[in-house]
């Protein structure tokens, strides 16, 4: 940079208001005119293509989607029978303390059980009483 | 056809003439290429000519356009941007920028390196301090009225134009423009 465009070198508003205004003359002279811009065709090549690209994206969407609806979604909910087999497989903890204590009605035992004695035969309460 | 529901179309367009150049240069500051500035600008134009922007009459008319041009830039870097992902484009917008300006200066010699530098230093300033600065040194606006086309408060608006403007002046007085 030499000495003399140091000169315009921007110390104050003024000075930068002074390049602006080199700058805004030049971006003036680009200027299309109002007539010219309003008839151009709308939008230019690249905005067009960008459409299509779109357009595109749009389609390969709609048929991916359209895929993964038929594959991914079961054709039918599971049958009732279906779920009523898978259901003795299923092994819970608490399976194993029944195993490993037997208790007498896992036996099919029930004489030992407190509870035996209503089994019995009724006690003769009428003869009891005349003696 | 209208734009702000009474003022007849002819009227609308007259001011929209009036307004051009300054529009333009807007558009342009907005915008990453010419080519892309003046599908803004069209788009701004027929989108007031058509009656889809109205006229309020809240601020200046000049103010307002603006505005409208401010964010139709906005709606079409949010089109390329997507664009660009789609066909896995990728480009530096600050590159693009500066190498079209340093393309564009011309034999003017040394009024268009000045303008060139001032150009690089601007190119290097975040956005919205950027946008102040073009607002209110280029167009001649208030602070204020830059408010309003950046939509932004006023205090943020003047923040900006003290940060951006003494970042500038260092930026030319150091030559780290460059």
């Amino acid at each position: 940079m030499s000495g003399d465009q140091r000169e315009v070198r921007a110390d104050d508003d003024a000075a930068l208001r002074a390049l602006f205004r080199a700058r805004r003359e030049r971006v003036a002279a680009q200027t299309p005119s109002f007539e010219a811009l309003l008839s151009r065709p709308h939008g230019n090549a690249r905005a067009r293509r960008g459409g299509a690209a779109w357009r595109l994206a749009a389609a390969a969407a709609a048929i991916a989607g359209a895929v993964l609806l038929v594959r991914g979604v079961p054709r039918h909910a599971p049958r009732a029978a279906d779920v009523a087999v898978a259901l003795p497989a299923i092994r819970l903890p608490s399976d194993a303390l029944l195993a490993a204590t037997p208790l007498p009605s896992a036996a099919g035992d029930w004489s030992s059980l407190p509870s035996a004695v209503l089994g019995r035969a009724p006690v003769d309460l009428a003869s009891s009483r005349t003696r | 056809m209208s734009a702000d529901g009474g003022q007849p179309a002819g009227a609308v367009r007259d001011l929209l003439v009036a307004c051009h150049r300054d529009a333009f240069a807007w558009a342009r500051h907005c915008c990453r290429d010419r080519s892309e500035a003046e599908d803004v600008l069209q788009a701004t134009y027929l989108k007031v000519l058509e009656g889809r922007a109205e006229f309020g009459g809240r601020a200046a008319f000049r103010t307002w356009l603006f505005a409208v041009i401010a964010r139709t830039a906005a709606e079409h870097r949010r089109r390329r941007f997507l664009r660009d992902l789609l066909a896995l484009r990728w480009g530096d917008e600050r590159t693009v920028r500066c190498a079209d300006v340093i393309d564009g200066a011309d034999a003017d010699a040394e009024k268009a390196q000045a303008v060139a530098r001032l150009e690089r230093a601007l190119a290097t300033l975040p956005a919205r301090q950027r946008d102040v600065l073009q607002l209110v040194f280029h167009h001649e606006l208030t602070v204020a009225d830059a408010a309003t086309v950046m939509a932004v408060t006023i205090g943020t608006a003047r923040q900006h134009y003290a940060r951006g403007k003494a970042r500038l002046r260092t930026l030319l007085a150091t030559g780290e423009e460059r």
